[in-house]
């Protein structure tokens, strides 16, 4: 196969836009989305914030865009408030919630265990064997790798562990997805990828994505839709290959993927009760420059790896994050990732499981990637770093807005689902931002604002006796987390003493500090933007590696 | 090789069993916290009743003081440990004495109430004092000259060298001694002297004997405000009136009257009372909204607490240092801390003995000066 254009400039606003035309004749644009499902063609399935809608949707959405600021803030606000005026109710509460933290987290360490046990499982199968009961020539397995301006050596190792895949090289077509707004760099270091790299796989495609397209949010969402119809027109369709014969996997450009990942991701997709109507999630690790990370980086980025592994145990409250596959069939159905908003990699879910009535499923692979920690040359860089990211993670909140507008119009899924995912949703976005600052902050304001007649009482000194000796207790299911970590990191580079386990293990005690400052705080900024109607623009994480080795 | 991995996905069965295990447990034990944080304990002597206790909370001011509750030690304080909260303590009156080797033992009785939790704040003054002697002149390399000598029961931690002259010229003149001299000249009624006069008179004073001799009794004159107490001196007695904001009013100010436990085998305040778990019920919904022992009306009462200084006249008071708990008081005999806090009685301690001592708070640091010379009271030890 022979990419024509790899590097060309095509004026791909037509399909920058396709599913949701808003001029031309109806003949057109019944043309334009013939290929989408039926909810898909609505002018507004693709919406991203409040001010792309007029009438009473544009103040239903800026009202539901307004909802999780205000409650995260009510809730904090009414818990010092009620320190205030109704001190005792508050002590009542507060104890009450720590309790329920102490067995949300056997709950959740419940989980993690358990898929650990069972990622380690995965790990250690044969998927190669797995699957040759299945006849699965015929796929073809895409990878979609979007980047900006991120270093030479980071998209290379990427490159590199796609070449030591079990899995023939010839049924992977690789689209090395550059943006025009980088300059000559992506440009340059994607032809020299393509040099060195074209002949391994059965496709290289490299494209360019313009910068200068109305509608979209520069990011990897735009960028990654603009490379899946890309794909189509200059290889799938030329190629005669079939949509649902092509499994896309649309990986960070620092995603250093393990040998068996597509014969595990085939044997998942061959098994689905309906592979075309699935995502098929793996666990992302952040672990490719963990020895080079400091504690904070490596704590943040264990967090996250383990919050992935607790949901892989529970598939009915996953949405889709960071690297995932999918059938190519099931994209080019909505229409692709969104071009206009921050958080595409859960919202494509979102787009697929409206789309398609609620019938829509997210698959836990149990199977890692490897990923890049958030480390930056200095501490203070990395930290601000680590803060920039996960306040773009948790803008994820405007999926919250999304999944309610579209629960209220497309009433062809069942209610009770719509319910269920609805009161999770909102749980999620609304614990993310309060549990953390409602523990180790709130829960002293009793003892400090609850006036004299609360000073007087045994409950007032007893307060911080019994949630510091719950919290306490729920620090034990640090203990699993510190154990579990310490499984996951890569081989130790020599020059790096032992003693850096012991420090691995001990890192778990920043847990209060970066539940607060990585989690808490970016989620009350992400949505206090989003309810002052301040909309963020996507922010690339910078890549850093001291060591250019990276993990596989 | 099955086709199928061997560890299959978490089922749903498993989750929900394990789920609502925890909640079972979250609604089971939940109110067991909640009697307890708010002082409720369970009875193991075989009635298996909830019965009320209250709390009692004692911060001491030095480290390796040891607390003891009704003669039992609970606590030696150390650098970060000076206080300690005491809880499960059955309602009546307890007594609570905080000592420390060299030092003066606080003792005090004190009512519990059931829910509640009984402050104090204790102190332990040194029975030998530290001073820091400062005279009018030092040597060149920095030296203590005296030339007159001292009456007060202390100990010095400073090095200093007896005057053999008059001659000052090789000396030179303390330049805290000077600042001092007129920190006490600015309230000493009785003095006319300018600082010259002062500084040559100690200088040709042979002994502190013959200066204290011929002193004269000033009465306290002034009043202190400091953090919303006031000390105030009426017909030579030195009271103490909180006049903040009430919310921030410490609970010895309006305290309810109760008996010692010199004056009556049983305690006055009811005994721990046994409960039926319906009881107790009935109890935790009232609990919700206020205490089960409500603070009385403390808008009504007077905050006003006189100072005991045993009959004796107060020459000069001011606040221990940084402390609203404590009143430096200049006695005929000595210069002592005595604590606001009445409630049984009020502690009192010398802080240093001489006669016809005046004392100054500045800086956080006592100064007492005997009328001759001048001295630096060293507070912790």
């Amino acid at each position: 196969m022979q990419d024509k254009s790899s590097s060309s400039h095509l004026d791909l606003s037509r399909s920058a836009r396709i599913g949701r035309p808003s001029q031309g004749s109806g003949t057109e644009e019944m043309r334009q989305t013939a290929h989408l499902l039926p909810y898909a063609r609505r002018e507004d399935f693709q919406v991203g914030r409040a001010t792309e809608l007029s009438g009473k949707d544009r103040r239903f959405y800026r009202f539901l865009e307004i909802l999780p600021g205000v409650a995260s803030w009510g809730t904090l606000i009414g818990v010092v408030l009620a320190s205030i005026y109704a001190p005792f109710f508050a002590a009542y509460f507060i104890i009450a919630f720590a309790m329920y933290w102490v067995l949300k987290t056997a709950f959740l360490s419940y989980h993690l265990r358990y898929n650990w046990k069972r990622l380690r499982h995965h790990m250690s199968i044969d998927w190669g064997v797995m699957a040759e009961r299945f006849e699965y020539g015929h796929l073809y397995q895409v990878v979609i790798l979007p980047f900006y301006n991120e270093p030479r050596d980071v998209i290379e190792a990427t490159l590199d562990s796609l070449t030591r895949v079990k899995y023939d090289a010839k049924s992977i077509i690789v689209v090395l997805a550059a943006e025009e707004r980088a300059g000559a760099y992506g440009v340059e270091v994607a032809e020299e990828m393509k040099n060195k790299y074209g002949n391994t796989f059965a496709n290289f495609l490299v494209t360019v994505h313009p910068g200068d397209i109305a509608g979209e949010v520069a990011g990897k969402g735009a960028n990654a839709a603009y490379a899946a119809e890309q794909l189509r027109t200059k290889v799938l369709d030329p190629h005669g290959i079939r949509y649902n014969h092509t499994l896309v996997s649309i990986f960070d450009i620092d995603t250093v993927i393990y040998p068996d990942y597509f014969n595990c991701l085939v044997w998942h997709f061959m098994t689905a009760e309906r592979p075309l109507k699935s995502s098929f999630q793996p666990v992302p690790i952040f672990n490719n420059n963990m020895w080079e990370a400091g504690p904070f980086a490596r704590v943040v980025a264990m967090s996250s790896t383990f919050w992935e592994m607790v949901q892989q145990e529970r598939p009915e409250r996953m949405a889709t994050f960071s690297s995932h596959s999918v059938s190519f069939q099931a994209l080019y159905e909505v229409g692709y990732w969104q071009r206009n908003m921050v958080s595409e990699d859960s919202r494509i879910f979102w787009n697929l499981l409206i789309a398609n009535d609620g019938e829509y499923d997210v698959i836990p692979l149990s199977y890692p990637v490897s990923m890049d920690a958030n480390v930056a040359p200095t501490v203070w860089g990395t930290i601000k770093n680590i803060y920039k990211q996960h306040r773009r993670w948790t803008y994820g909140v405007e999926n919250f807005c999304y999944v309610v507008y579209h629960f209220t119009k497309n009433k062809n899924i069942s209610l009770r689902k719509r319910i269920i995912i609805t009161l999770q949703q909102a749980e999620g976005y609304w614990s993310l931002v309060t549990n953390p600052i409602m523990l180790f902050i709130l829960g002293w304001m009793p003892i400090f604002f609850g006036g004299r007649v609360f000073h007087e009482t045994v409950l007032s000194y007893n307060l911080p006796l019994v949630v510091r000796n719950l919290l306490i207790l729920a620090m034990f299911g640090l203990v699993i987390s510190s154990v579990i970590s310490l499984t996951l990191i890569p081989k130790r580079p020599e020059g790096k003493s032992r003693l850096h386990y012991v420090v691995m293990a001990l890192q778990w005690i920043l847990v209060p500090v970066t539940m607060i400052v990585f989690s808490a705080l970016p989620g009350l900024d992400a949505q206090t933007r989003l309810m002052l109607g301040k909309y963020m623009g996507f922010w690339v994480t910078p890549k850093h590696r001291n060591d250019q080795k990276a993990s596989s | 090789m099955t086709g199928e991995p061997d560890v299959q996905p978490l089922s749903k069965r498993h989750r929900s069993v394990f789920f609502y295990a925890l909640f079972g447990l979250f609604i089971l034990t939940l109110p067991l916290f909640i009697l307890y944080a708010i002082g409720y304990r369970f009875s193991f002597d075989g009635s298996t009743t909830f019965f009320s206790t209250g709390g009692i909370y004692i911060a001491a001011d030095r480290t390796g003081a040891e607390i003891y509750i009704d003669n039992e030690l609970v606590r030696e304080t150390r650098t970060f440990r000076r206080a300690f909260y005491a809880q499960s303590i059955e309602p009546g009156t307890h007594r609570v004495h905080v000592q420390k080797p060299n030092h003066h033992t606080w003792v005090k009785e004190l009512p519990v109430y059931p829910h509640l939790v009984t402050e104090a704040q204790a102190f332990n003054m040194p029975l030998v004092p530290q001073v820091r002697v400062i005279s009018p002149w030092r040597t060149r390399t920095g030296e203590t000259v005296l030339s007159a000598t001292s009456s007060l029961s202390a100990s010095t931690t400073n090095d200093f060298v007896i005057a053999t002259s008059t001659a000052t010229s090789t000396l030179l003149l303390d330049t805290e001694y000077v600042s001092l001299t007129a920190l006490f000249a600015t309230s000493t009624a009785t003095s006319s002297a300018s600082l010259y006069e002062r500084v040559s008179s100690v200088l040709s004073t042979g002994s502190a004997g013959t200066s204290t001799a011929t002193s004269t009794i000033a009465e306290a004159t002034t009043t202190k405000e400091f953090q919303g107490v006031r000390l105030y001196e009426e017909a030579g007695v030195v009271y103490a009136r909180f006049v903040g904001s009430r919310a921030d009013m410490p609970y010895y100010y309006c305290a309810e009257d109760y008996e010692l436990l010199g004056t009556s085998t049983v305690p006055l305040l009811s005994p721990p009372i046994a409960q039926s778990a319906s009881v107790v019920d009935a109890e935790t919904e009232d609990l919700l909204l206020h205490p089960v022992q409500q603070v009385e009306d403390d808008t009504a009462c007077d905050p006003t607490i006189m100072i005991n200084t045993a009959g004796q006249i107060a020459r000069t008071f001011d606040f221990y240092p940084n402390s609203t708990d404590f009143v430096l008081v200049a006695l005929e005999d000595g210069i002592y801390v005595i604590e606001i806090d009445d409630r049984g009685w009020q502690n009192k301690q010398p802080l240093v003995m001489g006669e016809n001592l005046d004392v100054r708070v500045e800086g956080g640091n006592v100064y007492v000066s005997d009328g001759t010379l001048l001295y630096a009271v060293q507070l912790e030890t």
